[in-house]
């Protein structure tokens, strides 16, 4: 059945304004098996010069410290601390000029995770908010491991649309997600269906999403197959091995799990890259080093993929708010620098290629200038979802999925 | 096919809420390009955003958003590229001409039809030399809006000359609720369902708005006309919703039982449900209509007494001036904490709302001396404008931040002028200072400190000419607080029926335009009228919403048409989710212990942890807990299972209930497991 989308839209007006939205959310299933989004985040703005974009023959005070080396692709430079990501940069989609004005933590994060330029009287909702959910799985639809960074949320849509968070640190050896499993009281929980099934109370609305959720808490706790999604410790220990057993590593790792198991969004959240100082430092030395815990996991991950066959349903994406300066400052540190960043795609959807480039000290794009509203549309696009998609805010305003003049990067999408 | 005529005489009532009726005027001989060539360009959606208003621009061919520059829009059709874009000796071979009717390739597509009044409109002001402005209109200065022969008609009145115009061909229409009536781009309407809409028409800077009632009447969905009071002793507000319901044709259900009543009440009043006690007292105190009343308003007066009303009410008001912890770090952190609580203390103080208004804009504390910073929490004046337009003005001014608002009457330079009322000279961070100014940002000059004018003549815009802090400060306040414009009063008024009902009269609660008006204006004006009566002080504002009717409407939570109706326009309320600082505060005042874990707000993330969680098992395996107590005082199994119902839940419970869960009463664990159940059921955890 072919269902008219302006007949479906106005037919939504009968609907409370915080149903319309995720009644038209609906529409951005796609007939076969929905693609997922995998996004790690790496909040605080990671340098592009000591990463994804090396500038080797510039002086040292622009290059920095950390050397640099080939990758599989002509022409690119990888930090000397991505060697596996180097040797398979040419499976991936780098964009080297993406390009911004937003130098603020809270602003930029706006902008990259809503597509959209932060608004005084409007939070725009995540892409993981407005993806929705895959009606076959019993997992949440958008989870953040631990835990999501502000405007990754629901934004103007109901907050049923926000991420569940499973907090603590997956590289612990202990980890868990708290209070999934039952804690064994089955009869106050018998007791507890027993006494909901004899309320007479009409069930609509917000009692209608409560007994979602019960339902969906009570299938997470009693049922192991799908409790097992959450469950590291069921994945070969060798394969944790090659993603690192550090916090990034096993995200990445669970990520994967949840994404197989049917959730349609994970962010995986990795603090840490606001280095205002000793930039060298922080990124080559610690426990374990930032770069190579982001090394390991990007190449297991791309490794993984292939391995369980999701290479064509998970897209994989790297980003943070912006990047940093491209002059090492007085305390060895880079600031923040919206002008030059880079970004990272792989998996579903996505053309490998390096598209973009910098001049030579990294502070402007020279070719090919990307906007964060052109790699969320790249991202959508790539997720086979409606680009001319209107929301609605709670009191019934359009607001376009993505902002205006945001188009997707074709140069990077398959197909 | 049934013409919209028909449909519209046989199914719906008009209320026009213009007082001017549409008198046809003769078109102006000359041409004024703000208010003949935009809004064409506005209407056909040239100016929007996603074209040529963007940013950037599209094209090459940039207008203003909305067309709200017009002399900026003028410059870029007649002078730049070349002045290619018109042809004033050929006015069809105008780019303008060609791309609007589609002739020449165009991103846009045809925009205008070629034998259409607006593009013969266009050509003819291309042909009389695309003037700025060749007649003698003056500024604008009204625009009334009329439903005439089934669609909307809008009338320009321009200043001095007081001519009229019918602009209906150039204004933009919307409407409210499409699913009731919808209006396309002519101002053709098109009927629907029962309802009520606002249809708005918008011409300049200006907007007018008419109203449509199709009445549910046919439907008589909800039961017969039960008041809670007698005719004669019905409050405005009654009188108000009972003849907006009247005209909506939505009846008026049963109000809830006493023991209902009880439970709103307390969890409205104190986050928690009331003992056994306080509910024998209250239903006891509820024989007949008229005593119910009093016992509301003995209830409030004397909860509204206690520490839990002022933790309750100052932790909403935390939330109305947008006092979130969560969002804060460090110092500022701490900074919300101590507002948050210094809110508490003012309410136990019985401070009125405009006084602890007035001390907050004044930079004190809502009790005590010390600074407050509420406002001054924000580093960029523009940010304090917009934050005291929300919070105590009810109204959204942060689109003029960026462009003319697309839908109010805020200009930039309104925007920019409030902002400047907001700048002091403060250090800069760098060792040097701020110049407590704001600049324009073509001229570079200093802007005057203007606040917006909130009346409907403009008779209120004054310049703040105070260089002092404090004395800026005193008259911010002053002006703020006015009940010249009453802004207010209003917002004040709509945030507590929001905080009691859910939603407010008008949503969202900081979004005042006359776009978009209240669900029922009379009901607004009986609660603004209260509310100068008592002075704003809140119990008495609570009193006076909580013994009206429409607090005693029942719940209705179905997803129907008929049932959003009902809550929309308050015949019925919906049933709520209690938020997770209200069901904490219940499940610890009902247990009679507290809990330290905190209660998640995200929904999954909340039933986990109420489900797997430590936070209720822990709780009900204290030593001493109410529940416990219930257990060991009383007599026999059947006795506990009607103490544990009345304790948690605030009513006896049903014949199945007992029958079902009578087994369970009579061994302590499966008790606590029962007391479980309830404290994590369904019934519990919403407000009904």
């Amino acid at each position: 059945m072919s269902i008219d989308r302006r007949a479906f839209l106005s037919g939504l007006g009968a609907l409370p304004f915080a149903a319309r939205g995720l009644a038209q959310s609906a529409l951005l299933q796609p007939r076969h098996k929905p693609r997922s989004l995998l996004l790690i985040w790496l909040d605080g703005g990671m340098s592009h010069l000591d990463t994804l974009d090396c500038k080797p023959e510039a002086s040292a005070e622009i290059r920095g410290e950390l050397g640099t080396r080939r990758c599989s692709v002509d022409g690119v430079f990888l930090s000397e601390h991505l060697p596996e990501l180097a040797k398979r940069l040419h499976r991936c989609a780098l964009l080297r000029s993406v390009t911004h004005g937003e130098g603020n933590h809270d602003r930029g994060s706006h902008l990259f995770l809503t597509g959209h330029r932060p608004s005084s009287v409007l939070v725009h909702p995540s892409l993981g908010a407005v993806l929705g959910h895959d009606e076959a799985s019993m997992l949440p639809p958008y989870i953040a491991i631990p835990e999501a960074v502000p405007y990754a949320g629901s934004g103007f849509l109901p907050s049923v649309r926000s991420p569940f968070a499973v907090g603590g640190d997956p590289g612990r050896p202990d980890f868990a997600v708290r209070n999934l499993a039952s804690n064994g009281h089955s009869r106050a929980h018998e007791l507890r269906t027993a006494l909901d099934a004899l309320d007479g109370a009409p069930r609509g609305g917000v009692e209608a999403q409560r007994d979602h959720y019960v339902e969906m808490a009570q299938r997470l706790s009693d049922d192991p197959s799908a409790r097992k999604w959450f469950d590291l410790a069921a994945e070969p220990a060798d394969l944790r091995q090659l993603y690192g057993q550090h916090r990034l590593g096993q995200s990445c790792l669970l990520a994967r799990r949840l994404l197989q198991g049917g959730a349609r969004t994970v962010l995986v959240n990795d603090r840490g890259w606001d280095h205002h100082q000793q930039i060298k430092t922080a990124l080559s030395y610690g426990f374990p080093p930032k770069l190579r815990a982001l090394d390991q996991a990007l190449s297991a991950l791309l490794d993984d993929l292939r391995q369980q066959q999701l290479e064509d349903s998970v897209l994989v994406c790297v980003a943070s708010e912006f990047g940093r300066t491209p002059r090492i400052n007085p305390l060895g540190g880079r600031d923040h620098w919206p002008r030059a960043q880079s970004v990272l795609m792989f998996g579903a959807g996505i053309q490998p290629g390096v598209v973009g480039r910098t001049d030579a000290r990294g502070e402007e794009p020279v070719e090919r200038p990307i906007t964060p509203g052109e790699v969320f549309a790249t991202l959508t696009s790539a997720l086979g979802m409606d680009q001319d998609l209107i929301l609605r805010t709670a009191d019934g305003r359009p607001v376009r999925l993505l902002a205006d003049g945001s188009k997707p990067v074709h140069e990077v999408l398959r197909g | 096919m049934i013409s919209p005529f028909a449909t519209f005489w046989s199914g719906c009532a008009i209320l026009v809420a213009s007082t001017t009726l549409f008198s046809p005027t003769d078109r102006p001989k000359g041409f004024d390009f703000a208010h003949d060539v935009l809004p064409i360009l506005q209407r056909s959606g040239c100016s929007s955003a996603y074209c040529h208003g963007s940013a950037t621009g599209r094209a090459g061919f940039k207008l203003s958003l909305f067309g709200s520059d017009s002399a900026a829009d003028y410059e870029s059709i007649t002078t730049e590229f070349g002045g290619r874009r018109l042809d004033l000796r050929n006015p069809e071979r105008s780019l303008l001409v060609q791309k609007a009717i589609g002739n020449l390739a165009h991103g846009g597509g045809r925009r205008l039809l070629a034998d259409s009044s607006a593009l013969v409109r266009l050509r003819d002001w291309v042909a009389a030399g695309a003037p700025f402005r060749n007649d003698q209109r003056s500024e604008l200065s009204g625009l009334h809006a009329a439903i005439v022969g089934g669609r909307v008609i809008a009338t320009a009145t321009f200043q001095q000359q007081s001519s009229t115009r019918d602009v209906s061909d150039v204004a933009l229409f919307s409407t409210s609720d499409p699913t009731v009536v919808d209006v396309d781009v002519e101002g053709a309407l098109t009927f629907h369902g029962q309802g009520q809409a606002h249809l708005t028409a918008r011409f300049g800077n200006l907007t007018a708005t008419v109203r449509v009632v199709r009445p549910f009447g046919e439907l008589a969905p909800f039961g017969a006309l039960t008041p809670l009071l007698a005719p004669g002793r019905r409050s405005s507000l009654d009188r108000a919703w009972q003849a907006h319901l009247a005209e909506l044709g939505l009846a008026i259900a049963e109000p809830v039982t006493s023991a209902q009543l009880a439970r709103r009440l307390h969890l409205d009043l104190v986050g928690r449900p009331p003992t056994p006690q306080e509910l024998d007292h209250f239903v006891g105190a509820c024989d007949g209509a008229g005593n119910r009343v009093t016992a509301i308003t003995e209830s409030v007066a004397r909860l509204s007494k206690r520490r839990e009303f002022s933790e309750v009410w100052g932790a909403h008001l935390g939330d109305w001036f947008e006092l979130q912890v969560e969002d804060a770090t460090g110092p500022a952190a701490q900074a919300v904490i101590r507002l948050r609580s210094a809110l508490v203390q003012a309410v136990a103080a019985s401070h009125s709302l405009p006084v602890i208004a007035r001390r907050l804009v004044l930079g004190q504390q809502p009790v005590g001396n010390t600074d407050s910073g509420m406002i001054e929490r924000f580093t960029d004046a523009r940010d304090r404008a917009e934050y005291a337009g929300r919070t105590l003005l009810g109204k959204r001014i942060g689109c003029a931040r960026c462009h003319d608002h697309p839908s109010d009457r805020w200009r930039q330079s309104e925007h920019l002028a409030f902002s400047a009322c907001f700048a002091v000279p403060r250090p800069d961070g760098m060792g040097g200072m701020m110049a407590g100014a704001m600049f324009d940002a073509d001229s570079g000059q200093a802007v005057t400190p203007r606040f917006l004018d909130l009346s409907a003549s403009g008779a209120n815009a004054k310049e703040s000419i105070a260089q002092t802090v404090d004395g800026r400060r005193a008259q911010l306040a002053d002006y703020l607080l006015s009940l010249d414009h009453d802004a207010f009063a209003v917002n004040a008024c709509n945030r507590v029926f929001a905080i009691v009902f859910g939603r407010g009269l008008v949503e969202p609660v900081d979004d005042h335009r006359l776009g978009n008006p209240p669900v029922d204006d009379g009901m607004l004006q009986a609660l603004i009228a209260k509310f100068h009566v008592c002075e704003g002080q809140l119990p008495d504002l609570l009193t006076f919403l909580m013994t009206s009717s429409t607090y005693s409407a029942p719940t209705v939570a179905g997803d129907d048409r008929q049932d959003h109706a009902a809550v929309e326009h308050f015949a019925r309320q919906a049933s709520r989710a209690l938020p997770a600082r209200t069901f904490a505060r219940a499940l610890a005042a009902v247990v009679g212990r507290e809990s330290n874990a905190a209660i998640p707000a995200t929904a999954l993330a909340r039933e986990l942890a109420v489900r797997n969680g430590p936070i209720v098992r822990e709780l009900l395996a204290a030593e001493g807990t109410t529940i416990d107590a219930t257990f060991d005082l009383c007599a026999g199994p059947k006795e506990r299972v009607v103490e544990l119902w009345r304790t948690v839940l605030s009513r006896a419970p049903r014949e199945e209930e007992l029958a079902r869960f009578l087994p369970f009463a009579s061994e302590r664990d499966a008790y606590r497991d029962l007391a479980f159940a309830l404290l994590t059921g369904r019934e519990f955890g919403h407000r009904r």
